[in-house]
């Protein structure tokens, strides 16, 4: 069951998410509140992202099955991403938006330790790339998202973009590729090590 | 660096070199400054294709917190109609949601928030109730000629929609009895429901009690709102009418159907078909 829905998702999917959005949200919320004393909303902004890291997961890692129920795994990613929540809390003496969260999710754990200004410069890093993405448009943006995010092969992403063979693929993704750098250069945007 | 090495980065983030060769790259690294920097340079714009990815999915996913619960038929000149109305009833109930929150928020009073809380939602739920009521009586799909009680009462038993009821401010677990209620969980629902004081709940309670087959407690529950109700009257009569279908109880039904009727004209649809279906008995029994 869980394996269909991996793959679903997996395919992009978008109804096979929301269903299991849906399917655990109540229970999810329940147990947030009661086990953490969360309120309502900051349950529900955890579960979505938890969702979110759902389908990163599976997306961009390597998700094809699960040891335990997916009712589990949601938990234990909720648990864990408030176990950060507190700590981080406890450090700052605020609580962590659902943009923080977001970010989280790319930022690992060790570099969350990193001084807050360098945080804060990956995070500019970040939304540069997002609005540099929207700029270059279709089709370098998905093919930079397929290959990049989704890791299609070259043989996937002419299929998918109807392009005549792979080489096609692959010298438009290096356009796009090369493109995207040179923005970044143009707009003088400095990447943090690590 | 050449183009050897771009394909050995790329096969690198993308997870594709063997243990030896991630340890052969990781030696070279740590010699050679540019391939690191490029190294780094490619990790971070594939962060960034991959955060840019994450939001839209994030807005996808908060996006399904404003759907409607109700999927609205599209064959027919009154699914488009209802739809047309849906839509322009939500926005309504969106700009009317803010309101309430804003009014919340700009308006202290000296009651404790429980109470406070239990008030913001008690209005709420009335005022969406207000702007839903009629559009949801509007809906009839295709339904089949030929039905048992049982399924015709499937057929049109539908809980009534709550999603927009739970959205805003500070929440207690009367929100957690509407995210059940939302969900299908009617045995949660009902056990939030029950201890709850306002009005409202009382209505949700019945339908809860409904959509887990206990109709006769569907029906008690229902008759006492109906006694205080100032909202969903006319829909606490349907679900009640609804009940007494499941108990095969025609005649009680659709005299509940006709106080519907008579009670306002412009809600007519939905009672009317179903009046039709049971005095016509185009059903099996």
């Amino acid at each position: 069951m869980s394996e269909t829905i991996i793959k679903q998702i997996k395919a992009g999917d978008k109804q096979a998410l929301k269903t299991v959005y849906m399917e655990h949200k109540a229970a999810f919320v329940s147990f947030m509140i009661s086990r953490y004393q969360t309120s309502a909303e900051e349950a529900l902004e955890i579960y979505q992202i938890v969702i979110l890291r759902l389908y990163d997961n599976i997306v961009y890692g390597k998700l094809e099955q699960l040891s335990s129920t997916l009712k589990s795994y949601l938990f234990a990613i909720g648990k864990n991403i408030r176990r950060e929540q507190v700590r981080l809390q406890q450090r700052k003496n605020t609580l962590l938006s659902i943009d923080q969260l977001l970010l989280q999710t790319i930022v690992s754990i060790d570099q969350t330790q990193v001084e807050e200004y360098q945080l804060q410069k990956k995070e500019r890093y970040l939304q540069k790339i997002t609005h540099l993405l929207q700029q270059m448009g279709h089709p370098c943006k998905v093919i930079l998202e397929y290959f990049y995010y989704e890791k299609k092969s070259m043989q996937e992403i002419a299929n998918a973009l109807n392009f005549k063979n792979t080489n096609v693929a692959k010298t438009k993704k290096n356009k796009c590729l090369n493109r995207l750098r040179r923005l970044v250069q143009t707009e003088k945007i400095v990447p943090i090590n690590g | 660096m050449d183009n050897t090495d771009d394909l050995l980065l790329e096969q690198y983030l993308r997870g594709e070199l063997s243990e030896s060769e991630v340890v052969a790259l990781q030696a070279r690294l740590a010699n050679e400054p540019q391939l690191a920097s490029t190294l780094n340079e490619l990790q971070n714009i594939q962060d960034g294709i991959r955060y840019h990815r994450l939001q839209e999915k994030l807005t996808e996913i908060q996006s399904w917190e404003i759907d409607i619960v109700n999927e609205a038929p599209n064959d027919s000149f009154e699914a488009d109609v209802n739809q047309a109305i849906r839509f322009s009833k939500q926005k309504e109930l969106l700009a009317e949601i803010k309101g309430f929150e804003l009014a919340e928020a700009e308006v202290p009073t000296p009651t404790n928030s429980k109470q406070q809380l239990h008030r913001t939602w008690w209005t709420m739920a009335a005022g969406i109730a207000i702007l839903l009521s009629a559009a949801w009586f509007l809906w009839d799909g295709e339904r089949e000629n030929a039905m048992t009680n049982e399924e015709l009462f499937a057929e049109y038993f539908e809980p009534y929609p709550a999603n927009m009821v739970k959205r805003g401010g500070e929440v207690d677990s009367l929100m957690m009895g509407y995210l059940a209620y939302e969900s299908g969980d009617y045995v949660t629902a009902i056990e939030i429901f029950e201890v709850q004081t306002d009005t409202i709940s009382q209505f949700f309670l019945g339908v809860s009690y409904l959509g887990i087959g206990e109709v006769h407690k569907a029906i008690e529950t229902l008759k006492k709102y109906e006694v205080v109700a100032v909202v969903l009257k006319d829909q606490s009569l349907w679900y009640r009418a609804l009940s007494h279908i499941k108990l095969d109880n025609k005649s009680e039904a659709i005299d509940l159907l006709e106080k519907i009727k008579s009670s306002n004209p412009s809600i007519q649809i939905k009672p009317r078909i179903l009046i039709d279906k049971l005095q016509n008995q185009v059903f099996k029994k």
